[in-house]
C-alpha cells in the first residue's frame, strides 16, 4: 500500500518541498528481508527516526504495521538531514495502514520531530518552510507549536500549531475544531523596535555619541578606540536603537536566517535589529558560516543589524580575512564540492580596540606600560582590507567618576533615531535607481558625482593629508563622511567645516601611533 | 689631503678588534698613521706589548678587505667618511678624551658643523610639556643659526629635531646604528628631512643594529661635538643624566629646563640645576653661555633683523571661534574634546572646524584620544 505525505527540508535560508512516500508490503513468512528501509540519502538523524516513530505510534494508541515498510524521501539525489521528517513519515505510515480517513494529503505539508511518547518537538527553519509551502501552492501547514508563530506570518496559508501525534491525526481526519493560527503582523512590528538599551543611559561622551550618530546616518562602519572601561561596548550595544526601524521585509529576512540557525523558537519573527557580538576566539566558519551542510555564521545573523567585534586585534588574522566578501558584497557564498550556498550578510560593522596592549596609552591618569614596539605591533594587527572598510574612528576617553555622577542623562535613542531616519531618507532619494541605499556604500564613481567640494575644501583636505600623515586612501572616506555630515544638516553642498569634522574621524591614520 | 689608500687604512684600522681608543692612540703616536701601523715591524710591535691577536690582524688582509666592502656600501648610500686626521673632522670632538677614529656621515656635515652646535637630549617617554619645550627651544635656536644635535630617539630627541626643522635651521642626528638603519622605525620621514637640512652621523659601520650598548658611545659624540648639552626632561635613572655627566667630563656647558617638582620626568633636570647646571627658560639663557664671539654674533643678528617667522605666526589671523578655543588650551596639559565642547558651547561643526584650522596653523597639536594642547 502506498501513501504520500509532503514535507520540507531547509537549504541555506530557504526550504524545498520533499515528497515522503510510504510503501507497505506484506512480509513473506520468516523472511529475513529488513522490515524498515529508508531511501533518498537520509542522514543518521533521519535514519534513527525509525525507532522514534515506532515508539510514538505505539504509544499513541495506534498500531505499528508488521509489514515491510519502505520510505522514500524524494527527490532522491539530495541529502536529507535533521529530525523534521519524523512526523510526516509517521503520518505516512498511519495513512498507508488505513488509520487516516483520507486517501491522500495533497495540499498539506507536515513537519515535526517526534518524542517517544508522541509529543512533537520544534524544527529549524519554520519560516522558510512556510514560505516554501505557500510557493508550492499548498494550503495547509502542520508544524510544531514553537515554530508556528513565525510560520503564521506567511499570508495565504493555514498554519496549524500541533503539539502531538494525536492532534495531527485529528486535524487530518477533520475530528477537531482547531483552527489555523492567526497573526496580526502589523501589531507584531508595531511594538517591535523596542530596545532595552537606550542612549539616555550614556553620560558624557558627547564626541563619541556624535560620531556614532554620524556613522549610523550614513551607514559607515566604525572603530571605537579607548581604554578598558571607557564604555565602548556600552556605546556599541546602543547602535541598533538608533538605526531606522526594521521594515517588514527586513524582519522576514532576519527571521529566516535566525530560524535556520534555531534561534526563533516561541519568539515569532525577529522584530528588532540584531546585535551580534562574537568572542574573538571565534573560528572563520563560525563567523561567516560553514559546516558540512552550511549554516549561517555571525555575519548573517547580524544581517540588517550590527556586528560588533570587540578586541579587534585579538581576532585571528585569517578570520578577519574572510570578512572581505560580506563587507564588499553584503552576502556570503559558501562553496562545497556538492553545492554552493549564499547567505545574506549586510550589516553595520562596529569594532573596538584599546589604544595599546595595556590600554592606557595617553591616559591622563594611568601610566602606559607598553613599549613603542608593542604598540606598533598591536596597532598593525588590524591594518589592511578590514581597516580600509572602516570610515570612522571614534576615540572614547576614559570616563572619570566625577563626570559619571555630574552629567545629566543623555539624549534618548528615540530623538537621535528621528534624525537618522531623516538623513537616511535623503540618501534613499538620492540613490533611487542605484543599487545602494546609503552614503557608505558609494563607489568612486558615485563619490565623484555626489561629493563635490569647493577649492578651499580641496586644498584643506590635501593639506591635512600631508601635514597630519593621513594616507591617500583616507581621501575618499573623508568625502563620504562629509557627505553624510552635510545630509544631517539637510544641506546640498558640502561645506569646509563638514570636511574638517570628517578629517577628525581618522585617528588611526595619524602618525602618533606609528 | 687623504688619498684613497689612506682612508682605506684608517677604516681598516678601526675594524681591528681589541684595539680600544688607548691602544689606537698609542699606536698612532708611535708610528704616525694607520698605514704605518700596518707596515710596522712585528718585533717592534711585540716589544711594545701589543697582543698577538692584534698583531695578527695588523698583518692580515682581513681588515682591509672589510674596509673595501664598507666603502663600497657607503658609496651606495651616498655617505661620506671622516677620519681623525681629516681637516673636516669636528674639532670639538677631536679634543675629547676618546674620539672615534672614523666617522660615517650622510648629508652636509660641513655645513652643519660650520655653525655653533647645541645638544638637546631627554626622556623617550616625555610629557606634553617636555615635548613642547623641546620643540620650541629647538626652533628658536635653530632659526638663529645654532645647529641642534640630538640622538634621533623617540620623545625629546625627535621633538628637538622637529623643532629645528620647523625653524628652518640645521640639525644633526647622531645614531646608535649604522647609516643604513633607521631607529626607531617611525622616524623614517624625519631622517630624510634631517639629511636635507643637516646631517646624520655615526661611528658604527653599516649594518650595525641598535644594540643597547651602542647608545652610551653615541651619547659621548652628542655631547663631544657640541658647545653644550640641554636636558629637557629625564627621570631619575635616565640616559640623559648620563649624557649630562659626559658633558661635565668633556668640559661642556650643561643646561636644564626645570619642571614641576611633582613630575617624575623632571627629576633629572631639577637635580642637575641644584648641582649647578644653568636653568633655561628661553633661548637667550642658552646663548648667554656660549663663547664670546658666538654669543655676540647671534645677539647682534637678533637686534638687526626681525626674525620673520615669529611675527608671521602671530599675524596669521584667527577667527572668533579659533580664538575662543585657543584661549582654553594650555601647553602643559592636554584637554579632551568633550571638555572643549562643554566649555565653548560650540556645535560639533564649528568646534571641529576651529580645531582643524588651529592645527593647520600650527598653533595647537592633537594627541591620541582626541586630546588637544597648545604649542609653545
Amino acid at each position: 500500500m502506498l501513501f504520500k505525505t509532503l514535507s520540507a527540508a531547509v537549504f541555506g535560508i530557504d526550504a524545498f518541498v520533499v515528497d515522503v512516500e510510504i510503501d507497505l508490503t506484506p512480509k513473506a513468512g520468516d523472511s529475513l528481508v529488513p522490515t524498515f528501509t529508508m531511501v533518498g540519502l537520509p542522514d543518521a538523524a533521519v535514519r534513527e527516526s525509525r525507532e522514534r516513530i515506532r515508539a510514538a505510534i505505539n504509544n499513541c494508541g495506534f498500531f505499528f504495521p508488521i509489514h515491510r515498510v519502505t520510505v522514500n524521501l524524494a527527490p532522491a539525489d539530495i541529502k536529507k538531514e535533521g529530525s523534521s521528517f519524523d512526523l510526516p513519515i509517521a503520518i505516512g505510515i498511519l495513512g498507508a495502514n488505513g488509520d487516516l480517513k483520507c486517501e491522500a494529503l495533497e495540499d498539506t505539508l507536515i513537519v515535526g520531530e517526534l518524542s517517544l511518547d508522541g509529543r512533537l518537538r520544534p524544527v529549524k527553519g519554520g519560516l522558510p518552510i512556510a514560505v516554501a509551502t505557500r510557493q508550492k501552492g499548498l494550503k495547509r501547514l502542520l508544524i510544531p507549536e514553537e515554530n508556528a508563530l513565525e510560520a503564521a506570518v506567511v499570508n495565504g496559508l493555514d498554519v496549524y500549531a500541533v503539539s502531538d501525534l494525536q492532534s495531527v491525526v485529528a486535524i487530518l481526519n477533520g475530528d477537531t475544531d482547531q483552527s489555523p493560527m492567526i497573526i496580526d503582523t502589523q501589531s507584531l512590528l508595531a511594538d517591535s523596535n523596542y530596545y532595552s538599551e537606550d542612549f539616555r543611559e550614556v553620560r558624557g561622551q558627547a564626541n563619541a555619541k556624535r560620531a556614532l550618530e554620524v556613522a549610523t546616518c550614513g551607514g559607515h562602519n566604525i572603530l571605537l578606540i579607548g581604554p578598558p572601561g571607557s564604555g565602548k561596548t556600552m556605546l556599541a550595544k546602543r547602535v541598533p536603537s538608533i538605526l531606522p526601524p526594521l521594515q517588514f521585509e527586513e524582519a522576514i529576512e532576519c527571521t529566516k536566517i535566525h530560524s535556520v540557525a534555531g534561534f526563533t523558537e516561541k519568539r515569532g519573527i525577529v522584530s528588532t535589529r540584531p546585535f551580534r557580538a562574537p568572542h574573538h576566539t571565534i573560528s572563520d566558519a563560525g563567523l561567516i558560516g560553514g559546516g558540512a551542510v552550511p549554516r549561517p555564521g555571525e555575519v548573517s545573523l547580524a544581517h540588517n543589524g550590527v556586528l560588533f567585534l570587540d578586541e579587534l586585534p585579538e581576532f585571528e588574522r585569517n578570520v578577519l580575512e574572510v570578512m572581505r566578501q560580506p563587507l564588499e558584497d553584503g552576502r556570503v557564498t559558501i562553496s562545497r564540492a556538492s553545492m554552493s550556498l549564499t547567505f545574506p550578510a549586510r550589516f553595520m560593522l562596529a569594532a573596538a580596540m584599546n589604544p595599546c596592549p595595556c590600554g592606557y596609552f595617553n591616559d591622563p591618569t594611568r601610566e602606559c606600560k607598553c613599549s613603542p614596539m608593542q604598540i606598533q605591533r598591536y596597532v598593525s594587527k588590524i591594518s589592511g582590507p578590514l581597516l580600509d572598510r572602516i570610515d570612522i574612528h571614534i576615540d572614547v576617553p576614559a570616563v572619570k567618576f566625577a563626570e559619571l555622577s555630574n552629567d545629566e542623562p543623555g539624549e534618548s535613542s528615540k530623538a537621535i533615531r528621528e534624525r537618522v531616519v531623516q538623513t537616511r531618507g535623503i540618501q534613499r532619494e538620492r540613490f533611487h535607481g542605484e543599487k545602494i541605499f546609503c552614503n557608505a556604500q558609494m563607489s568612486p564613481r558615485l563619490i565623484r558625482k555626489y561629493c563635490q567640494i569647493d577649492a578651499r575644501s580641496k586644498s584643506m583636505l590635501e593639506n591635512a593629508l600631508t601635514r597630519l600623515g593621513l594616507s591617500a586612501r583616507a581621501y575618499d572616506r573623508i568625502l563620504k563622511v562629509s557627505r553624510t555630515l552635510a545630509d544631517i544638516e539637510g544641506k546640498d553642498a558640502i561645506e569646509p567645516y563638514h570636511v574638517s569634522e570628517a578629517i577628525q574621524y581618522r585617528s588611526l591614520d595619524r602618525n602618533y601611533w606609528a | 689631503m687623504n688619498s684613497q689608500t689612506d682612508i682605506l687604512d684608517w677604516l681598516a684600522f678601526s675594524f681591528i678588534t681589541g684595539v680600544g681608543s688607548r691602544t689606537a692612540a698609542m699606536l698612532l703616536d708611535k708610528f704616525g698613521s694607520p698605514t704605518d701601523c700596518f707596515n710596522a715591524n712585528v718585533h717592534t710591535l711585540e716589544t711594545l706589548g701589543i697582543k698577538r691577536e692584534i698583531i695578527d690582524q695588523l698583518k692580515s688582509i682581513e681588515p682591509r678587505l672589510r674596509a673595501e666592502a664598507e666603502l663600497k656600501q657607503l658609496e651606495n648610500l651616498s655617505g661620506t667618511i671622516l677620519t681623525l686626521d681629516d681637516d673636516d673632522y669636528p674639532p670639538l670632538l677631536k679634543e675629547t678624551y676618546d674620539p672615534p677614529i672614523v666617522l660615517f656621515a650622510s648629508g652636509d656635515i660641513q655645513r652643519a658643523l660650520a655653525q655653533p652646535a647645541l645638544a638637546v637630549v631627554g626622556s623617550r617617554h616625555c610629557s606634553t610639556y617636555g615635548r613642547n619645550v623641546a620643540e620650541m627651544l629647538g626652533r628658536e635656536l635653530a632659526m638663529r643659526g645654532v645647529t641642534i644635535v640630538s640622538g634621533l630617539a623617540r620623545g625629546i630627541d625627535s621633538a628637538a629635531h622637529q623643532g629645528a626643522l620647523d625653524g628652518k635651521g640645521l640639525t644633526l642626528a647622531v645614531m646608535g646604528t649604522g647609516l643604513d638603519a633607521v631607529y626607531p622605525k617611525e622616524n623614517k620621514k624625519l631622517v630624510e628631512k634631517i639629511r636635507e637640512n643637516g646631517a646624520l652621523l655615526t661611528e658604527f659601520p653599516i649594518g650595525t643594529p641598535p644594540l643597547p650598548q651602542n647608545f652610551p658611545f653615541r651619547n659621548r659624540i652628542i655631547s663631544g661635538i657640541s658647545l653644550g648639552v640641554l636636558i629637557v626632561e629625564g627621570a631619575e635613572r635616565s640616559g640623559s643624566l648620563i649624557t649630562a655627566r659626559m658633558a661635565y667630563e668633556q668640559d661642556r656647558e650643561v643646561f636644564a629646563v626645570p619642571g614641576n617638582i611633582t613630575s617624575a620626568k623632571s627629576f633629572g633636570p631639577n637635580y642637575l640645576i641644584k648641582d649647578g647646571a644653568k636653568l633655561v627658560q628661553s633661548w637667550q639663557d642658552v646663548v648667554e653661555e656660549f663663547p664670546f664671539e658666538v654669543k655676540t654674533q647671534i645677539l647682534s643678528a637678533e637686534r638687526n633683523e626681525k626674525i620673520p617667522t615669529q611675527l608671521a605666526i602671530d599675524e596669521i589671523s584667527l577667527s572668533e571661534n579659533e580664538k575662543k578655543v585657543l584661549a582654553l588650551l594650555k601647553p602643559d596639559e592636554s584637554l579632551h574634546i568633550d571638555k572643549l565642547t562643554e566649555l565653548t558651547k560650540l556645535n560639533f561643526g564649528e568646534l571641529n572646524d576651529a580645531l582643524f584650522n588651529l592645527e593647520m596653523k600650527e598653533r595647537i597639536k592633537q594627541l591620541p584620544g582626541k586630546h588637544f594642547a597648545r604649542k609653545l
